[in-house]
């Protein structure tokens, strides 16, 4: 499977304030890959990367199997990009500001951009400086997806919308791509949102990609247990334990947070003298949290 | 290359300014105020009017500190020069005496005598004396060879040539031998070298700005206008083959503004001779009421001064060629016009004539050099926006 | 890409060029108010020359220093919201950087020849109301043309500036400072006086940029509307 993004090993750093490293991510053409990380861990200088506008200090960075910025401008005519902050000019309306966006793309599409106008309910004629931080929202899809891109990439898209305004963004965007199967690269740290659409996702946290798998192994994947009497040195086991914590501080019996567990391990853990009581599924948002916990060093139990 | 006063001069002129403005807060109750600020008015007494007068003194005071300073320069470059290592040598051409350095001594001699020859050959003078000259090639424009008595300097800066070499060495001979002519109708005509640089652009645009229709007629053709406003009419100077009614009024007013009377209307504020006379000239009473204003000597107010009628001496002597200073300048009773005319060897009307049309052929080119201009621009243009092309793409830290 | 891109900035500097192109036709009409009434032949041409020409003279500094402001305003205004808004937009167009700064460029100085259009209309009406003494002529093509190329000189020296990060801006403002420190000590070093530079590093440079062959240079030609 061919990659729309391939970053690998890529280093870049701002000061001594914040640094991003080995950063190696793969989104596969095709795909609608979450990008998701808390506020800072460094989504948007990743983004930023790739699409040209930072130089790294170390790895590469390919769109298409084109280096990047080598070959920045046919990658970028075939990237719709809309980014975190509105970078539209306030002093134009709608229609001049869908004219000049139109210009610099030659496959342009004018009746998806019409229909497009009409379904996000914008006023072609209204000045963008008035505009609602929604109705500017949706401008900015209109401009990414009139330009037929077979790359979507947009940071924090739904940022500050209401559910109704994040709504019409993302059906927008699910029928752009079941229409052209293009690759979607979305990054928010709105899990839930997530997990509807994306079929891969990719965690950073501190500026390191934490993991990078598809989502069904990622949502099923980790499982919160309650075990009794485990022992306290663990041998190898044949699931990753995230985290354990004793319940209510005494005791024997623990909540384990486990990744890769599949249903005839309990033998395994029966096998080491524990008891399994029981086995509950976390959500992708659950799942994102104890994700970031085991990843950060004073939080790590496991092995 | 020129050179800026030093920062002696600098700081003594800086002081002159705080001096002045000292002065200026000082007064500024009173009654002292610089030139040509407020009207003339029916309170001012005659001692008011002349405490404005005094105040010319000031700025006398200034130019003689401007003086200093300048001649500070020239302590310095001689000390400059004193510095250097040099010997000089001295060089006779005719009755002149020439002080020079050695290694300037053959091109001296050389330029002096072809100059004496071409321009003032034959010429004995009325009172011949030890004309002493001093001559330089050098790089920088003060002159610090020492020579008794005060000599004739001349400077040539490396970069000129032969024959602006040659045109400087006539001018400084032209300035000593204009002596000559010193009590004759021809010098007091003159009252300068003849040989005095004056591009022919700006006897045009001079002529153009004289504010006098006597030179406007000059301009159209008419030569006995151009000799009337050369001073060489056959009447004398009158004033008015020179200007207008209207042209003497703003002149005389202009005159007064000038030594701080500036002049509206009303009632005289004097109350004479002079103040009656003033009246009338603005007033307009009658067309020659402003002559009295002008002053006793027509050549202060004459439409084009004496640089202008070097021209005319300079293309006397041009045309004449060899013997033509002679002619010039052998007569002490001739008349100016006679003595130009002989000079030229030719009528003065030819000779005015020759000069009007040289004055007009000669009319500069105001927008001269705009094409050069254009295409340096767009050098430039071009150049920048080159430069805005380099706009990196690194833009975030 | 031109054509949206002339509009964009058009949209955001409209009302800034506006009053500049009245400025630039109103600027000769008064330079020759109320001159030259005195019809040819009378005896008061003489003093009308004269006074025309002073009057030129007088108004003369204003036609550069209104190229400039031109120039200086577009070439600002051009670079303003990609700077506010951190260039983003621009970067992700496909568009080579030189390419976006070009189109930008030409934008602003298709923009920069509207006043200096407006001048020239104002200078020909100007020229044709005032009737010139003998000796005198209008200059009003002359004219126009200095003021295009002033303008597009100050326009593109500030674009040039602004389009650069603020690290660059920083190191010219740095380079012209230590210009003019050393202009102002450099009058007391005496080993300055004999060097190329001359007594006076500031004023060599000035003299270098305001006369041939520097940029600048043709602010500081015949600018008269009417001469000789």
């Amino acid at each position: 499977m061919s990659n729309a993004i391939q970053l690998s090993d890529v280093g870049w750093r701002a000061g001594s304030s914040f640094e991003l490293r080995d950063v190696s991510l793969n989104v596969p053409t095709g795909s609608i890959y979450g990008f998701l990380g808390p506020n800072g861990s460094g989504k948007t200088t990743t983004i930023r990367l790739f699409m040209g506008m930072l130089k790294p200090d170390r790895g590469s960075i390919s769109i298409f199997g084109r280096p990047v910025p080598r070959d920045m401008k046919p990658i970028l005519a075939r990237v719709g990009y809309v980014p975190e902050r509105p970078h539209v000019y306030p002093s134009l309306t709608v229609a001049e500001q869908v004219r000049y966006h139109s210009s610099f793309f030659r496959l342009w599409d004018e009746g998806w951009a019409k229909e497009l106008t009409g379904r996000l309910g914008l006023d072609p004629d209204q000045k963008i400086a008035r505009m609602s931080k929604g109705e500017t929202g949706k401008l900015l899809l209109l401009l990414a997806l009139s330009q037929r891109p077979d790359l979507l990439v947009l940071d924090e898209p739904t940022d500050g919308l209401d559910p109704v305004v994040r709504r019409d963004v993302m059906s927008a965007v699910l029928d752009y791509v079941s229409q052209t199967s293009a690759t979607v690269f979305i990054s928010s740290h709105l899990v839930h949102e997530l997990e509807r659409i994306c079929d891969w996702v990719g965690v950073m946290d501190g500026g390191q990609l934490v993991a990078e798998l598809p989502m069904h192994r990622f949502k099923n994947g980790i499982k919160r247990l309650r075990v009794a009497d485990a022992p306290h040195v663990l041998e190898e086991l044949p699931f990753v334990v995230l985290s354990r914590q004793s319940d209510n501080g005494w005791g024997s019996t623990e909540t384990w947070i486990v990744r890769g567990w599949e249903a005839p391990m309990r033998y395994e853990l029966e096998g080491v003298g524990a008891t399994l009581r029981d086995v509950v599924d976390l959500d992708l948002e659950e799942s994102f949290v104890e994700l970031l916990r085991s990843s950060r060093p004073s939080t790590r139990h496991g092995s | 290359m020129s050179r800026r006063p030093p920062t002696r001069g600098r700081t003594v002129l800086a002081g002159a300014w705080t001096g002045r403005l000292l002065l200026a807060a000082m007064s500024a109750g009173g009654a002292l105020t610089l030139p040509g600020v407020s009207p003339v008015s029916a309170q001012e007494t005659e001692a008011e009017l002349l405490r404005r007068i005094d105040s010319l003194t000031v700025l006398a005071g200034e130019a003689a500190i401007a003086a200093q300073a300048a001649r500070d320069a020239r302590a310095k470059a001689e000390a400059r020069l004193a510095e250097a290592e040099y010997s000089l040598d001295t060089v006779r051409v005719a009755d002149m005496t020439i002080v020079t350095r050695e290694s300037d001594a053959a091109e001296a001699r050389e330029l002096f005598t072809e100059v004496w020859n071409e321009s003032f050959g034959g010429y004995r003078s009325r009172a011949p004396g030890n004309r002493t000259f001093t001559y330089l090639r050098a790089a920088y424009t003060v002159d610090p060879i020492p020579a008794r008595p005060p000599a004739e300097r001349v400077v040539v800066p490396t970069w000129q040539s032969r024959s602006q070499a040659k045109a400087r060495v006539r001018s400084a001979i032209g300035q000593v031998l204009a002596e000559d002519l010193g009590g004759s109708p021809v010098g007091a005509w003159l009252r300068r070298n003849p040989f005095s640089d004056r591009a022919p652009g700006d006897v045009y645009r001079q002529m153009v700005l004289a504010r006098s229709s006597g030179v406007e007629r000059c301009l159209a053709g008419d030569v006995p206008s151009c000799t009337a406003a050369l001073g060489l009419g056959p009447d004398g100077n009158t004033v008015s083959a020179w200007y207008s009614p209207e042209e003497r009024r703003v002149r005389a007013l202009e005159g007064l503004e000038r030594v701080g009377l500036h002049v509206t209307s009303g009632p005289s504020p004097v109350g004479d001779v002079f103040g009656s006379a003033l009246a009338r000239c603005v007033d307009r009473a009658t067309p020659d009421a402003c002559d009295a204003l002008l002053g006793g000597d027509p050549d202060s107010f004459a439409p084009l001064p004496f640089s202008v009628r070097a021209t005319l001496a300079n293309l006397a002597l041009e045309r004449g060629g060899r013997g033509a200073w002679t002619r010039l300048a052998q007569d002490p009773s001739m008349a100016a016009g006679e003595a130009l005319a002989g000079a030229a060897d030719s009528s003065l009307e030819e000779l005015v004539s020759d000069w009007r049309a040289w004055v007009v052929e000669s009319r500069p080119e105001a927008q001269a050099g705009l094409g050069g201009d254009s295409v340096l621009a767009l050098v430039w243009i071009l150049f920048f926006a080159a430069l805005a092309t380099r706009s990196t793409r690194w833009r975030f830290a | 890409m031109y054509q949206p891109m002339l509009y964009l900035h058009w949209k955001q500097i409209r009302l800034v060029l506006l009053p500049f192109m009245v400025a630039a036709f109103a600027l000769p009409l008064v330079t020759v108010a109320g001159l030259g009434g005195a019809p040819a032949g009378t005896t008061e041409t003489a003093l009308n020359a004269y006074a025309i020409v002073e009057m030129v003279r007088f108004w003369l500094p204003v036609f550069p220093a209104l190229a400039a402001a031109v120039g200086i305003t577009l070439a600002l205004s051009a670079w303003n919201w990609d700077h506010r808004l951190g260039h983003v937009y621009a970067l992700s167009l496909p568009l080579s950087r030189t390419e976006y700064a070009l189109l930008k460029m030409g934008a602003g100085a298709t923009l920069a020849m509207l006043p200096g259009i407006a001048l020239w209309l104002g200078a020909h009406v100007a020229s044709a109301a005032v009737a010139l003494p003998p000796g005198l002529h209008a200059y009003p093509n002359q004219l126009a043309l200095r003021f295009a190329l002033a303008t597009l000189i100050s326009y593109s020296v500030l674009f040039a500036m602004a389009s650069g990060t603020v690290k660059t801006s920083m190191w010219i403002l740095a380079g012209v400072s230590a210009v003019v420190v050393l202009g102002i000590l450099g009058t007391d070093w005496t080993f300055l006086q004999d060097s190329a530079l001359g007594t006076d590093p500031l004023q060599t440079v000035i003299d270098w940029l305001m006369q041939g062959p520097g940029p600048f240079e043709i602010f500081t030609t015949n600018w008269s509307l009417i001469d000789v």
